[in-house]
């Protein structure tokens, strides 16, 4: 018989065995992730990662099959996420066309797809489709209704297509989407336009400014004055004190409602590299300071900084207790790393994504499970954005 | 052979039940928090990972960003399947390396550690 006083001996003995192996493998454990970023996004060309995702988001709008099953699961948490899924794959293979002119084609014909698809839906079903059930519960304050959310990122894709090559019959579509966003922001009092009811969103604002400037590179009109009234009232008017960072979203007074988020600011940070770059780098160190973070090697970011305090919603994903991960901002966090070439922190990014996403390849194609397909199109957009920023700016002047 | 002297023969029930373990018994046999134990848990962690992998409850894992995994199974289903995953992989990729390693520091213990001699 073991005597009680052994026993509570080796229990102890084994409970320090524990102990020291915890303290050895868990500082180890991201050296089995870590990989350098350029893994992930490269300069030139497209990085192997870009490759594979890219693969399966093609094989998605080749197989009609495939693609309805994945929005059909994604339009049941989130109708956006079906739309935003289409924007930043357009977006992504207009950048990748121009890092691969050899493969423009291929990557033409699935936009023109995808283009064609959403107009289409919009039209038929109209813009509720693609809105969350919450839009129709009250009237927009502005009429006729109409959403930014829709209108500036469907004038990006048009905008971004036109960018890789030219295609006539985008021109009159993309220069009526902007002059009709121009028009609403001359006469709203405060510059700010609805994306739901009395709702109006920051990434919203910048991704439809940008494809105005892109408009302005395609066609040579000139929206400057717009850009920079803009950017001034939203300086004054739109930006977190504490942080300096620039707020989530706002009524149409503009009074505040979500203060700077991660889901929404890193993206912002990237798209203001289309209107004011100086702004663009400050937002960046701004939302790297306060919602980046590494913890044993592997990085990931808060949804909100400490000295806001917000709710999870649809945009964060669940926070993850204990370390206050946002999956959301964790996954536009990768946006942000690549657009300003913060190498060390997209580096650690990737090693949590493949730690911590489930990462699914098969033969040449990859995804990640606990993403989904709007998610690995952002990812895709971080995998290869760049080149629109370039020839977006070097054909028209700030 | 009559079944009085079967019962004469036989050893008595409670021997019976504790000194004729099958083979398999004993080997997975472990005093607690002893290095047996400890790579006996591993096992069955490594276990239950792959019967959930080869179950593809991976696909469920689009719980972490609020997407059902199956839209046939409803949502708080295809949450728990997803959520067991990533438990189980948790547990993989956290607890089997420390159980096995402290299983290793265990044994290196045993043979290196000063021993009474009577």
């Amino acid at each position: 018989m073991i005597q009680p006083m052994s026993r509570l001996k080796s229990v102890f003995t084994g409970a320090g065995a524990l102990l020291l192996a915890a303290v050895i493998w868990v500082p180890c454990l991201h050296l089995f992730f870590r990989q350098p970023a350029s893994n992930f996004y490269t300069q030139k060309g497209l990085s192997p990662k870009a490759k594979l995702l890219a693969a399966r988001h093609l094989q998605l709008w080749t197989e009609p099959a495939s693609r309805e099953g994945e929005l059909r699961r994604m339009r049941a948490s989130n109708a956006e996420w079906d739309f935003m899924g289409r924007t930043f794959l357009v977006w992504s293979l207009a950048n990748m066309g121009l890092r691969e002119p050899a493969s423009k084609d291929i990557y033409l014909k699935t936009m023109d797809q995808i283009i064609d698809e959403t107009l289409r839906l919009e039209k038929q079903e109209g813009m509720y489709f693609f809105l969350m059930p919450y839009a129709k519960f009250r009237p927009y304050v502005a009429q006729p209704a109409h959403s930014l959310f829709l209108d500036g990122e469907i004038a990006m894709m048009l905008a971004s297509r036109r960018l890789l090559e030219e295609r006539a019959d985008y021109k009159p579509l993309l220069t009526g989407r902007v002059n009709a966003i121009v028009e609403r922001f001359k006469q709203s009092p405060h510059m700010v336009l609805e994306s739901y009811p009395d709702e109006c969103w920051m990434f919203d604002h910048v991704v439809a400014l940008a494809a105005v400037r892109m408009a302005d590179a395609l066609d040579g009109s000139d929206h400057s004055a717009l850009f920079r009234d803009w950017l001034e009232m939203a300086k004054h008017k739109l930006m977190h004190k504490d942080t300096g960072l620039l707020i989530t979203s706002f009524t149409t007074d503009p009074t505040p409602l979500d203060g700077p988020e991660g889901s929404t600011i890193w993206m912002v940070a990237h798209i203001l590299q289309f209107l004011d770059t100086d702004l663009a780098q400050d937002q960046y160190q701004r939302a790297r300071k306060e919602l980046g973070e590494t913890t044993m090697g592997f990085s990931y970011a808060h949804e909100w900084p400490k000295s806001w305090k917000g709710q999870a919603d649809i945009d964060s994903g669940p926070i993850i207790p204990v370390f206050n991960i946002s999956p959301g901002s964790s996954g536009m966090a990768f946006i942000g790393a690549s657009a300003f070439g913060d190498e060390k922190f997209l580096s650690s990014l990737v090693a949590t994504l493949d730690f911590a996403a489930f990462p699914s390849r098969q033969s040449d194609r990859l995804k990640y499970c606990a993403s989904n397909q709007v998610g690995d199109a952002a990812l895709l957009y971080a995998a290869t954005l760049g080149p629109l920023v370039e020839k977006v700016n070097a054909r028209t002047k700030l | 052979m009559n079944a009085d002297l079967r019962s004469a023969f036989a050893p008595p029930v409670q021997e019976r039940a504790t000194d004729t373990p099958s083979f398999l018994a004993k080997l997975w046999r472990a005093k607690f928090f002893s290095s047996k134990d400890f790579v006996r848990r591993a096992l069955i962690i490594c276990l239950l990972f792959g019967l959930a992998h080869l179950l593809g409850l991976k696909e469920f894992t689009s719980v972490l960003n609020g997407t059902t995994g199956s839209l046939a199974l409803g949502w708080t289903i295809s949450a728990i399947l997803g959520l067991t995953y990533v438990l189980l992989y948790v547990a993989l990729v956290l607890l089997v390396p420390i159980f096995l390693l402290a299983a290793a520091i265990l044994a290196v213990w045993a043979r290196v550690r000063p021993r009474k001699h009577p």
